[in-house]
């Protein structure tokens, strides 16, 4: 897990700086710090992080047009950190190819946690570089050839469409995906009158694949801004 | 036809108004006594100063033919070309008022005041374009001749025996913000006359011998001179209104009204009179009880005598009086009335009351009263006009005759037969003409049934019966009472029915006004009173009606109401009658100038309705449209009631407009003090735990080292509570913030409940206690419609609530069951319960001081009735009930999300 633990923070207030750094350094995690939009596009480049943090509120540009200014050469996972409330901003942030998002004010452990999950993701990405044919989270198992889903070896009967929200987030396992990135991969049309059947489809599954939809294992749900599904270590 | 135009007074008060106000349009009339006088040059000669002095001059109409030297001053002048209208064959050229209106110059220079504008025209006459461009702050030049002012034109005619047809009401004259008066030598006139630079040579010779006599030209230049002058004293007292108000020197004249075609001549005196002595005058309409409604004719020629009354700026009175001279008499004596006119034959005689003339009963009424008599000759041929109306016979009365006599003579016979004496059976003869005179109408009748009455008794009964001889020698005299008792009791019961005719339609009038005004009372809402004003007046008119909702001079909703009257598909065919362009352009005018249009007007007369705006605080609420035709216009008696209805309509929209924005002021008020209450209370909250945090910061700054690890860690967790209480606090704020931006800024979705509770419960504050927290949602995929942020924050208030005030171990259960189509969602522990004296107040935001516990220290007063709120703004109430056996119940209902799912 400690390879490569480059984190780049883009934060311009001091106090939370100094607190994300103190989390960081106390983690042992190697980290760099830029104030603004600018810095942290040439930090991009010359330090090459592993994971970004970006706060959405910077001084000298949007953060969402920093986020698409990344995305166009590199698939570095990226945190937001946004003030809650502004779901508009999370979603924006999550269209133009963020990974993950905190909300202020938020807890130090809330923070690591993400970042871990970021990691994992990238962790991931690396082993199935090359397209895997199976899918493997936990005691989720997804066979993409045989387009058959197992839980603990048990084989689960999925409708045509809850096997492709599957897929789907199994493909971007650890990113948050919005309800118009899901809609528009699955229904391949984007209506906000959606929404609604896409929560029942999400519910039907989780009922299928969670051994307790109540407090899930697999598929999160980010109330207003979409879903996401957790990657868990091999047990 | 008559117009719907503001009383003088209303005009007075509205260019004295205007011109306080920048904006407002100035008049300059160039005014002359004949012509040829040299008015418009002298017009254009004042556009180019005007012009030199940098005022923006266009020329809106110049008379096409006018002489050489007029035509050179047009050079320089930007012209407004005219309208060429094609009327029966012939081309005319009309001043071009929307030409005008696009291009708005400072000053326009319009020939021809008095000008009668061709049909397609808005306005029937010129000056009322003048008066819409006025209104619209538009100055103007304009010329006039002396014999065009309505209360001059028929002393010209008398003077120069040339009818004069276009008429220009005198407060033009008056209330115009200069009038200068182009004179010259009558001797010059007739020498440019013979110059051939007035009319053309064949012409010279006609104009010499009728208009352009000395004698006339001297007369019509004294005229015009006085009328200057009169003008310069009636604005002098408009400044300066001590001169108006000096009773002593105010002359004040009373005229009476009436239909006969003469009268206008009297009215012009009594106006022209009051005009030379500065004083005002008053004209009396008396209205007896049976003639009320007489012939169509003779009302219209009432409405135009009370409109000319209005137009010379005569106040118009009506008084309920049989005895017209009693009427006027009294009218003078109570109301300080210096001089009366009156025609020399105001009254008829009665065949019943000698012939006693009007003047010498005045003379016996009022003895000290100045008396004006006026000759009006020509009222004897009139009196034989309504005459030949009641001479009308109608055939259907003849057969009425001979069924009422035939039945009559039956029982005649029938009588004489038994023996009943004729005495009897004359009664039943006379009975015969006045049942007769129940039942036809017209005198005419009346005679003829008396005769015939006493010619079919004379056949029958008297001796030598079946003859039309009489032998016996007082038979004659039986004949001619016989003849006169018919003819009394017909008469009588004429006039009899006419009043009860005449009472019933007064009491329709009066019903329908106290109809309309008692359903406008009780209208609650605006579309309401709309309905309800429009279809009274549809039941008025019994024709179909439209209300044009307007905004900003805009019309932005029709709405038709259809009669009974009519089939459903002439309904259909009048209501696109008014989707038609044209019709929507008159009725937009009537709103950006406030003025009747259409039907009946002197706007757009050729338009297929009459156009009213309705009204309301100063601005055009709305247009009633009233389809009519310019054949059949509606009869003045329903025009009246009509304006009155019109004017409840105005009031009832006023009083509803009044209401709305008392309501709008007193919830600003109530909003107000929320805030100011959440503020206060917000300020307390927020020092309790911002205190708590400095001071543990503080004491473990200073003096970390003298504490030990157990007490740094208690300081530690204080902190951290503290400043997670404030978050929540924060999330309450966001949400009241949101709650105040209104409906905008809330959405409602439908949500999957499971998803909303699950979400709330990551936010609650465990704080390390060990409650237990359940969710229980039943049926499975249950949605709810909802602003998910503001629920979730309901949920997770009345949680940390519960997670506060129960003992720790203690149960709290989320659960949400369907009910019906909505969903209820209760917030249930187990805990000690609320006690009922906290309950009546557990929704409300701190008051006061007095409800302040000190031992709630986390302001739960904010957090409920913030809940309280968002709870209502979803429909709902937030209730609080006793668990069964301790706690407290917190529930509230949503309405069920109905999810199509889409595959």
């Amino acid at each position: 897990m400690l390879m490569n633990n480059r984190i780049l923070v883009v934060e311009d207030d001091l106090a939370i700086g100094n607190l994300i750094k103190m989390t960081l350094s106390m983690q042992q995690y190697e980290y760099a710090i830029a104030l603004d939009g600018k810095t942290a596009l040439q930090k991009v480049l010359s330090m090459q992080p592993d994971v970004i943090i970006l706060d959405l509120g910077l001084p000298d540009m949007d953060g969402v047009d920093v986020i698409y200014k990344i995305r166009s050469w590199s698939q570095t996972p990226i945190i937001v950190v946004s003030a809650r409330g502004e779901e508009r901003d999370k979603i924006n942030a999550l269209d133009a190819g963020a990974d993950d998002y905190v909300t202020k004010p938020f807890s130090v452990d809330e923070l690591l946690a993400r970042i871990r999950v970021a990691f994992r993701r990238l962790a991931s990405d690396r082993q199935s570089d090359k397209e895997q044919p199976v899918f493997v989270n936990g005691d989720l198992r997804i066979d993409y050839l045989a387009n058959t889903v197992f839980v603990h070896d048990g084989e689960v009967h999925l409708t045509p469409i809850e096997y492709k929200l599957l897929v789907v987030l199994s493909k971007h396992v650890g990113k948050v995906l919005t309800h118009n990135y899901l809609l528009k991969e699955v229904w391949q049309h984007v209506s906000q009158s959606d929404v609604p059947s896409l929560r029942v489809f999400m519910a039907t599954l989780r009922k299928k694949i969670e051994e307790n939809p109540a407090n899930p294992k697999y598929i999160q749900t980010h109330v207003r801004v979409g879903y996401r599904m957790l990657r868990h270590e091999d047990e | 036809m008559e117009d719907r135009r503001p009383s003088p007074e209303a005009i007075l008060a509205k260019i004295k108004q205007q011109e306080k106000g920048a904006g407002a349009g100035k008049l300059k009339i160039f005014l002359g006594y004949a012509a040829g006088v040299g008015k418009t040059y002298a017009m254009l000669d004042a556009a180019h100063e005007a012009k030199k002095l940098g005022v923006d001059v266009v020329i809106g109409y110049v008379e096409p033919h006018a002489r050489p030297e007029t035509t050179a001053l047009l050079e320089g002048l930007e012209m407004i070309p005219t309208k060429k209208i094609t009327y029966k064959g012939k081309i005319f050229e009309e001043f071009d008022i929307d030409a005008v209106l696009e291009r708005q110059p400072g000053l326009v220079v319009i020939d021809e005041l008095a000008h009668s504008n061709m049909p397609p025209m808005r306005h029937l006459k010129r000056f009322g374009d003048v008066e819409e461009l006025l209104a619209k702050g538009i100055h103007i030049y304009t010329t006039v001749n002396i014999q065009h002012i309505e209360s001059l034109h028929d002393l010209v005619e008398e003077i120069t025996g040339v009818k004069v047809r276009e008429h220009i009401p005198d407060y033009l004259i008056d209330n115009a913000a200069q009038i200068k008066l182009v004179d010259i030598e009558p001797e010059d006139l007739i020498q440019r006359l013979k110059e051939g630079k007035i009319y053309r040579a064949a012409q010279v010779e006609k104009a010499m011998e009728h208009f352009f006599r000395k004698p006339n030209l001297v007369a019509l230049r004294e005229i015009a001179l006085r009328r200057t002058a009169d003008t310069v004293y009636h604005k002098q007292s408009l400044e300066n209104d001590s001169l108006t108000h000096n009773a002593q020197v105010e002359d004040h004249l009373l005229v009476g009204i009436s239909s006969s075609p003469t009268n206008a001549k009297v009215i012009r005196t009594a106006a022209r009179l009051s005009q030379a002595l500065h004083g005002k005058f008053t004209a009396l309409y008396v209205q007896k009880a049976g003639i009320n409604n007489g012939s169509d004719a003779n009302s219209e020629r009432l409405q135009q005598h009370i409109k000319l009354t209005e137009q010379l700026g005569g106040n118009v009175v009506t008084v309920q009086e049989e005895d017209v001279a009693a009427a006027l008499a009294n009218y003078a004596r109570m109301s300080g009335v210096t001089k009366l006119v009156i025609g020399r034959t105001a009254t008829k005689a009665h065949w019943w009351r000698p012939n006693v003339k009007i003047v010498d009963r005045l003379n016996e009424f009022v003895p000290n009263l100045g008396l004006y008599i006026v000759p009006d000759q020509e009222n004897e041929p009139m009196r034989f006009q309504g005459m030949e109306m009641q001479l009308k016979f109608d055939w259907i009365d003849l057969l009425k005759m001979a069924i009422i006599f035939g039945v009559a003579s039956i029982i005649g016979v029938l009588f004489f037969t038994v023996g009943v004496s004729e005495a009897n059976i004359v009664t039943i003869y006379i009975l015969g003409v006045l049942v007769l005179a129940m039942w036809s109408t017209g005198w005419v009748v009346s005679v003829i049934s008396s005769l015939v009455a006493v010619l079919i008794f004379n056949f029958l009964f008297t001796e030598p019966r079946f003859s039309f001889e009489a032998y016996h020698w007082d038979y004659p005299m039986t004949f001619l009472i016989m003849f006169i008792s018919g003819l009394i009791t017909s008469s009588l019961t004429r006039k009899v029915k006419k009043q009860a005719i005449s009472a019933v339609r007064k009491s329709y009038r009066t019903e329908v006004l106290l109809e309309t005004n008692r359903k406008l009372q009780h209208a609650k809402s605006l579309e309401e009173i709309i309905t309800e004003g429009m279809t009274q007046i549809v039941k008025l008119v019994e024709k179909p009606a439209v209300f044009f909702d307007m905004a900003d001079q805009l019309i932005m909703k029709k709405e038709y109401f259809r009669t009974n009257v009519m089939t459903d598909a002439e309904n259909k065919a009048m209501e696109a009658l008014f989707d038609n362009v044209n019709e929507r352009g008159v009725a937009t005018w009537g709103a950006s100038n406030m003025q009747a249009a259409g039907v009946s007007t002197d706007t757009f007369p050729e338009a297929n309705a009459y156009y009213v705006p309705v009204v309301s605080g100063g601005n055009v609420e709305g247009i009633v449209g009233i389809a009519l035709t310019k054949e059949a216009p509606l009869p003045s008696f329903e025009r009246h009631i009509l304006d009155a209805i019109i004017n409840e309509f105005s009031f009832a929209l006023d009083k509803w407009y009044l209401q709305k924005s008392n309501e709008e002021v007193a919830r600003e008020a109530e909003l107000e003090q929320m805030r100011a209450n959440f503020l206060r209370s917000i300020s307390h909250d927020l020092r309790t735990p911002l205190t708590s945090i400095s001071g543990n910061a503080d004491i473990l700054l200073s003096s970390g080292e003298q504490i030990d690890e157990t007490q740094k860690v208690q300081l530690y967790r204080d902190m951290n509570n503290n400043a997670k209480w404030l978050v929540q606090m924060v999330e309450n704020l966001l949400a009241v913030s949101r709650l105040d931006g209104g409906e905008l800024s809330i959405e409602m979705q439908p949500e999957l409940v499971e998803d909303i509770m699950q979400e709330a419960l990551l936010h609650v504050m465990h704080n390390g206690n060990k409650h237990r927290i359940h969710c229980r949602v039943e049926p499975e995929l249950l949605f709810a419609v909802m602003d998910a942020r503001l629920i979730i924050q309901v949920i997770i208030n009345i949680v940390n609530n519960a997670l506060t005030y129960t003992p720790t171990g203690s149960e709290i259960i989320l659960s949400a069951q369907e009910v019906g189509d909505h969903v209820r969602i209760c917030i249930t522990d187990n805990g000690l319960g609320i006690s009922d004296t906290i309950k009546a107040w557990l929704f409300e935001p701190f008051m006061t001081d007095k409800i302040y516990r000190s031992d709630s220290r986390r302001g739960l007063g904010l957090g409920l009735s913030l809940c309280q709120a968002i709870v209502k703004v979803h429909g709902s109430e937030l209730t609080v009930a006793d668990n069964v056996p301790t706690g407290a119940i917190f529930s509230f209902m949503l309405e069920k999300g109905v999810v199509n799912v889409n595959e």
